[in-house]
């Protein structure tokens, strides 16, 4: 799918089914990336998907204690924080998830004895937490400058109780629906001058929640990365607009 | 395709924005391809780690110029760092990077076991990196390869600002960046910047080393005519 099928009819042309804000069923929300926004942070990037909004900043590669350090590559920590109270299981169980992505991209072997850690403050939730999450920890750490072999972008879909499937659903979507699914896919270009990044095959990261199908599932992920498409597409142009001046 | 041994391959996306992982050259079977900093052989293709400009220098080497604030050390570096621990035969010397480097205590210009300098914590030193691998230590020298000073050493007062790499590279260009040219004409003082994004500045009275600390910092991204006039502005609060 182009981006511009998946951008939808617009409002008002009755084609699909309109979504509360009057998006179609396949339509993203507006994306906002800020990068490089704190100054003591190594790299650090705010990444706002409608209303669910992320900060990450990245310290490292860095010394760390003895015990966490592994002798042949650079350990990656992830601290997730909630946006209000204690961090608990489910803030936990995101920092697995983001642990293991940033581990499928990150070059570890080049920096041994050290650790790479990210810190993921939610500043406001509204649908697609885990998904904004992950675009925010990788537009920070690209903005670090860390060795890595790829980016990576993510994308949230929701399976409605009527069995449609919605893309980057907000909260009101996320509690109705049946089941919900995150997947992160990794990106890079793969040919000199590609002047858009080409998903690599296969999912990075996939957290769901809910009964699916396999056809549902298989459904899911396939939009997925078509939407996770338009992500990579945005993020690489946030990028050439964050290094023109370098230009 | 055969090709002159001296002849390096130019890359189709010189001088413009890559980001991680993005393919930059088909490597061929046969040629040659210089490759610097930020690029690395992956499966046929030379491919980037980090984000920036795709650069190639005169020599014919490919690199990717960015903007990075964590410093890893590399050989050949000349760097500003704090002494943080003293033993008996070497300091610890912090340079930002992610491992604390050694400098051997007889590593300076006419040093003997009983004439050496003596430096404790916080003292600062101008250093040239001599060997940096990822599995150990860096090791840094206050002497040049034959042994002479050459401008390394202890660094006595003065304030050290932390700036990117980005600035580091703006401020050792040659000719002097507009914003040196315009600070060292109405003033007198001493700058060392270092390639770990340190930049001390000194020999001067406080005023003065506080000015120049701040129109540094401030024109990383300024362009030359803001530049001047930045620079106009601080001297003239100043007098006023």
């Amino acid at each position: 799918m182009s981006c511009t099928e998946l951008a939808g009819p617009g409002p008002g042309s009755g084609k699909e089914l309109l979504r509360a804000n009057g998006r179609s069923a396949h339509q993203l929300r507006s994306m906002q990336c800020e990068r490089g926004p704190l100054q003591r942070a190594d790299g650090s990037a705010r990444w706002c998907q409608g209303g669910s909004v992320v900060l990450a900043a990245v310290h490292g590669p860095r010394g760390t204690a003895s015990r966490k350090e592994d002798p042949e590559r650079a350990v990656v920590e992830i601290v997730f924080r909630p946006r209000s109270g204690l961090a608990g299981p489910a803030e936990r169980l995101a920092e697995a998830t983001v642990r293991r992505t940033v581990e499928g991209v990150l070059i570890a072997a080049l920096h041994p004895r050290t650790a790479v850690t990210v810190v993921l403050q939610v500043l406001s939730e509204d649908g697609g937490l885990l998904a904004c999450a992950l675009c925010a920890a990788s537009a920070a750490l690209v903005d670090a400058a860390v060795p890595l072999a790829r980016t990576f972008v993510a994308a949230t879909l929701a399976k409605t109780s009527e069995g449609v499937l919605l893309v980057d659903p907000d909260a009101a979507e996320e509690e109705a629906a049946d089941a919900v699914a995150t997947l992160a896919f990794a990106a890079r270009g793969e040919a000199p001058g590609d002047v858009a990044p080409t998903l690599a095959d296969g999912v990075l990261a996939c957290r769901s929640a809910g009964p699916l199908s396999d056809g549902d599932f298989l459904a899911a992920v396939d939009l997925g990365r078509a939407a996770a498409r338009c992500v990579a597409v945005f993020a690489r142009a946030s990028l050439e607009k964050s290094l023109s001046a370098l230009v | 395709m055969s090709l002159a041994p001296q002849q390096a391959l130019a890359s189709p996306v010189e001088n413009t924005v890559v980001g991680p992982g993005d393919s930059v050259l088909v490597l061929p079977e046969a040629g040659q391809v210089r490759v610097g900093a930020g690029l690395h052989a992956d499966g046929g293709h030379l491919r980037t780690t980090r984000p920036g400009i795709l650069r190639r220098t005169k020599a014919g080497k490919l690199w990717v110029q960015g903007r990075q604030i964590r410093y890893i050390p590399a050989a050949g570096d000349a760097v500003v760092g704090t002494v943080v621990e003293r033993h008996s035969d070497a300091y610890n010397v912090d340079l930002g990077g992610p491992f604390a480097a050694v400098l051997p205590a007889l590593a300076f210009e006419g040093a003997t076991r009983r004439n050496r300098p003596n430096l404790t914590p916080g003292d600062l030193v101008y250093a040239r990196v001599t060997a940096a691998s990822r599995d150990a230590d860096p090791e840094i020298t206050c002497t040049d390869a034959s042994g002479k000073g050459a401008g390394f050493g202890p660094l006595q007062e003065g304030l050290v600002l932390t700036c990117s790499s980005a600035l580091v590279r703006q401020l050792l260009a040659s000719p002097p960046p507009p914003v040196v040219a315009a600070l060292g004409a109405a003033l007198a003082f001493e700058l060392a910047v270092g390639q770990n994004g340190r930049v001390w500045v000194g020999n001067a009275d406080s005023s003065t080393v506080v000015l120049v600390a701040n129109a540094l910092a401030n024109s990383e991204r300024l362009s030359p005519g803001q530049a001047h006039l930045m620079v106009k502005k601080l001297l003239a609060s100043v007098q006023a």
